[in-house]
C-alpha cells in the first residue's frame, strides 16, 4: 500500500477489514507527507496495528523534516529488493493519491523491476503491465 | 536496604552506559517520541521529552499522538558564556526551537520545542560552541552554581574556576554521548568505567552550588551539597561545606519535605574535589534506590543521622572537619544595572522575567542581547535567579551597552514594582510534564495583582521574595521565598509563607489548595498588617514569623521508618 497525503485513506479500510476477517499474511504501507508532525494521518491507528501485528510494516517519508527531502518512491527504491520479493511472492500492490506521485512510483517501480528482477525496460514494463492486467497492480490517482 | 530496586535503577544498569536504544528511538519515524526507557535515558544527555500539554486533546481527536518535542538543557558551570556562544545559542534556538532562548533557576540556557530529527544536529552544533549538555539533567550531579556577580572581589573567579574543575570532576565517563550525538565511532571496550559513578550512578539528581558571601543567590542551603566561600583579605581560604539540602516534595506524602542543608564544618580549598567527591559518594551507596520519592541525598541523611554522615565523610576525607567560618549574607537576589567591579569593570545586570528571553512588541529582550552580543568584549552570566549580567565591560564601552539596551527597550526593565525584580518562576504548563498548575505563563498577571495590592498599602518598592511552581517539586525554590505559591491542580495553590531574605529558612504552609480570588483576599490582609505593623527595616517574612501568622520554621526532623 503505498498512499502518501490523503492517498492513505482507503488503506485504513484495508487494514481494518483484514482485522476484521482476520487475514493472513503480510502487508505493508508507505506513508508521506510533509511533516511529521502535523500531518502523519491516522498516526495513532497505525501505531496501534503495528503493535497489534495488523500491520506488518511501515515506512515512512517526511519531505520538509530533513534538509534534503524524501518522497515515498525513494523509499520505495530503498527498499527495492523486497517490493521486488514481495511482487514475485504475490502480493497486491496499491497506489493511491496524486498523479504526479502516482506517476513517480510507477518510475520507480520500474527501475525496481530492472534493477531486481534482472530485465530490460521494455521487460520491465510489460512485468507491470501484466501486474495490472491481473489486478496485482492497482491505482487510484487524482 | 533489602527492598525492590526501583525501575529505574534496573534501566540505568542495563543502558550499556547510557546508551540504551536511543540510536533506534531517534531514528523512529513512526514516532515523534522515544521509547519509554530511552525518555529516561535521554535525561542523561541534557535533554527531556516534552508534549505541548494544552493540545493533547486536540491531537488526540485528530488521532496524531501528542505534540512531542524536546527541551535541551547545556551544562555551562556558574552560567557563564561568550558572547560568541550566546550568539551560537541563540541561532540554534530560532533554528531548530520555539520561543527563544530561556534561562533556567540553575544557571543554564534551554531550548525548548525542538524535534525528534532535529535533536541530534542541535545537540551537535551546541558541542561545536564548545558548550556540552552532558549530565544536564538525569541521576548525576547537575550544573553546578556559582554566585553570578563577579564584582567583589579577585576570589570569585578563583571559585568559578573550583566549581568548573569540579563539574568536570564529576562528568560521567561513559562515551556514550560522544557516540550517539557526534558521531564518536564506538571503540569496543574502551568505555571507560565510571569511576565516580558506578554502574548505577546516583539514586537521584544531585545539586552543587558555591555562594560568595554576601549574596545567596544560588540560595545555598537548598542544594545537596552546598559551599560557602570563605575569603579572608580577599583570598579565598576554602569553605564551609554544607549538605543536604532540597526543595522537592510530593503532595500528599508526609515522608517527603522540603530540607535546608546543614552546615558540617570548613574545608580548605585543597579539599574540595575530596570532599564534593566523598559526599557524593556516600550518597551513590547509601542513596535509597527503590522509592525515588525519598532518594535525594536529605532523606539519606536524616535516615543515617547527620552525626553517622559526618563520621563517613571524615572517615573518606582522612581528616575531622573543624568548625564552620562565620559568614553573613545579605540577600539572595541580583544588583539592577550597573555596578563597578572590584578591577573597574563593569556589569550590567538586565532583568529577565520567568528567564524567558524573547521579543515583545516593547521589550524585545532576544533581540537586544543579540545585539548586545555581537559588540560585547566581556562575557555573560546568567544568575540563579534568571536574570543574565552583560559582565566584564570597559568603562568607555558601557555607553554603547546602555544604547543598545535602550534601542530594544530594555533600559527601563528595571522599573515597576520591587517584588517583580525577585520574583522566580518555573516552566510548568504547557510544557512540563509535572505541572499542575500554572507558573511561568501566570507570573505577570498574579504579580500585577500583588503589586495592586501593595501599592495600596504604600508597598510598591517593598522588595519581597516571591516565587511560583507548577508543582511541588519545586524547580523555583518556592520553599525559600517569603510568599510562594505552590500548584495543586489548575488554578489553585498552596500558599507558603514566612521564609526569610536571606535564604536561610523555609517558609510554612499557610493556606492550603486555594484559587486567585482566595489567595488575594489573604495577601491583602496580610499587606495591610505588614505596613502597620512592621519594625524598621523588618522585612515580610520575618514579619509573618514574628507576629505568628505562620510558626517560626524549623528544621525538620526526620521521621523516617526505613
Ligand atoms: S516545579 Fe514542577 S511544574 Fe515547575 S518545572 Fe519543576 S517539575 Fe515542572
Amino acid at each position: 500500500m503505498i498512499g502518501p497525503g490523503t492517498g492513505v485513506a482507503p488503506f485504513r479500510g484495508f487494514v481494518q477489514e483484514r482485522t476484521a476477517i482476520g487475514a493472513s499474511g503480510r502487508n505493508w504501507l508507505i506513508f508521506g507527507a510533509r511533516h511529521q508532525r502535523s500531518q502523519f494521518l491516522y498516526q495513532l491507528e497505525w501505531q496501534a496495528a503495528l503493535k497489534a501485528g495488523q500491520l506488518q510494516r511501515l515506512d515512512l517519508a517526511f519531505s520538509r523534516d530533513s534538509a534534503e527531502p524524501v518522497y515515498v518512491q525513494q523509499r520505495l527504491i530503498e527498499q527495492g529488493r523486497d517490493v521486488y520479493a514481495w511482487l514475485e511472492a504475490g502480493a497486491h500492490l496499491y497506489v493511491c493519491g496524486a498523479t504526479a506521485m502516482g506517476r513517480s512510483v510507477h518510475a520507480a517501480l520500474r527501475d525496481i523491476v530492472i534493477e531486481h528482477g534482472g530485465r530490460d525496460a521494455e521487460a520491465a514494463d510489460e512485468y507491470l503491465s501484466e501486474l495490472q492486467r491481473s489486478g496485482c497492480y492497482a491505482r487510484d490517482v487524482y | 536496604m533489602n527492598e525492590v530496586l526501583s525501575p529505574v535503577e534496573t534501566l540505568k544498569r542495563g543502558s550499556r552506559g547510557l546508551r540504551g536504544t536511543l540510536r533506534e528511538s531517534l531514528g523512529d519515524a513512526i514516532t515523534g517520541g522515544l521509547r519509554e526507557s530511552d525518555t529516561q535515558l535521554l535525561k542523561f544527555h541534557g535533554s527531556y521529552q516534552q508534549d505541548d500539554r494544552d493540545l493533547r486533546d486536540e491531537r488526540r481527536r485528530q488521532k496524531l499522538e501528542p505534540a512531542y518535542s524536546f527541551m535541551i538543557r547545556t551544562r555551562l558551570p556558574g552560567g557563564v558564556a561568550t558572547p560568541a556562544q550566546w550568539l551560537a545559542l541563540d541561532a540554534l534556538a530560532a533554528r531548530y526551537g520555539n520561543g527563544g532562548l530561556r534561562l533556567t533557576t540553575r544557571q543554564a540556557f534551554q531550548i525548548h520545542g525542538i524535534l525528534k530529527h532535529d535533536l541530534k544536529p542541535t545537540i551537535a552544533a551546541i558541542n561545536q560552541t564548545l558548550i556540552d549538555t552532558i549530565a544536564a539533567c538525569g541521576d548525576v550531579n547537575r550544573n553546578v552554581m556559582v554566585s553570578a556577580n563577579p564584582v567583589e572581589s579577585r576570589a570569585h573567579a578563583e571559585v568559578q574556576a573550583c566549581a568548573q574543575a569540579l563539574s568536570e570532576h564529576l562528568l560521567p565517563q561513559s562515551r556514550a554521548y560522544h557516540e550517539i550525538w557526534l558521531d564518536e565511532q564506538a571503540v569496543i571496550g574502551a568505555d571507560a568505567s565510571e569511576p565516580v559513578y558506578g554502574p548505577t550512578y546516583l539514586p537521584r539528581k544531585f545539586k552543587i552550588g558555591f555562594a560568595i558571601t554576601p549574596i545567596n543567590d544560588v540560595d545555598v542551603f537548598s542544594q545537596d551539597l552546598g559551599f560557602i566561600a570563605i575569603i579572608e583579605q580577599g583570598e579565598l581560604v576554602g569553605f564551609n561545606l554544607l549538605v543536604g539540602g532540597g526543595m522537592g516534595v510530593t503532595h500528599g506524602d508526609a515522608r517527603t519535605y522540603p530540607r535546608l542543608a546543614d552546615e558540617l564544618g570548613f574545608i580548605r580549598k585543597d579539599q574540595l574535589i575530596t570532599v564534593a567527591t566523598a559526599v557524593l559518594t556516600t550518597q551513590r551507596d547509601h542513596g535509597n534506590r527503590s522509592d525515588r520519592k525519598l532518594s535525594r541525598l536529605k532523606y539519606t541523611i536524616d535516615r543515617l543521622g547527620l552525626d553517622v554522615f559526618k563520621r563517613a565523610l571524615e572517615a573518606l576525607v582522612g581528616e575531622s572537619l573543624p568548625p564552620p567560618r562565620a559568614y553573613r549574607f545579605d540577600h539572595t537576589g541580583d544588583r539592577f544595572g550597573w555596578v563597578e567591579g572590584f578591577d573597574g569593570r563593569w556589569h550590567y545586570t538586565l532583568r529577565i522575567e520567568s528567564g524567558r528571553v524573547r521579543d515583545t512588541d516593547t521589550v524585545r529582550l532576544l533581540s537586544g542581547l543579540r545585539a548586545i552580543a555581537r559588540v560585547h568584549r566581556g562575557d555573560f552570566r546568567l544568575t540563579p535567579n534568571q536574570n543574565v549580567i552583560v559582565a566584564n565591560v570597559d568603562a568607555n564601552e558601557r555607553a554603547l551597552i546602555d544604547v543598545l539596551l535602550d534601542d530594544h527597550g530594555l533600559a527601563h526593565a528595571l522599573h515597576g514594582a520591587a517584588i517583580r525584580r525577585f520574583a522566580l518562576a518555573c516552566v510548568a504548563l504547557p510544557t512540563c510534564g509535572l505541572a499542575m498548575a500554572e507558573a511561568e505563563r501566570y507570573l505577570p498577571t498574579i504579580l500585577d495583582r500583588m503589586d495592586a495590592l501593595l501599592s495600596r498599602y504604600g508597598l510598591h518598592d517593598e522588595p519581597i521574595v516571591f516565587r511560583i511552581s507548577g508543582c511541588p517539586n519545586g524547580c523555583s525554590r518556592p520553599y525559600l521565598a517569603e510568599i510562594a505559591l505552590v500548584g495543586k491542580a489548575p488554578g489553585r495553590y498552596n500558599l507558603m509563607l514566612g521564609a526569610d531574605f536571606q535564604g536561610r529558612r523555609l517558609n510554612r504552609l499557610h493556606r492550603e489548595n486555594i484559587d486567585e480570588a482566595a489567595i488575594l483576599t489573604e495577601l491583602d490582609v496580610l499587606f495591610a498588617r505588614f505596613a502597620s505593623d512592621r519594625e524598621a527595616g523588618e522585612h515580610f517574612g520575618d514579619f509573618v514569623v514574628r507576629v505568628g501568622i505562620v510558626r517560626a520554621p524549623q528544621f525538620i526532623v526526620a521521621k523516617l521508618s526505613v
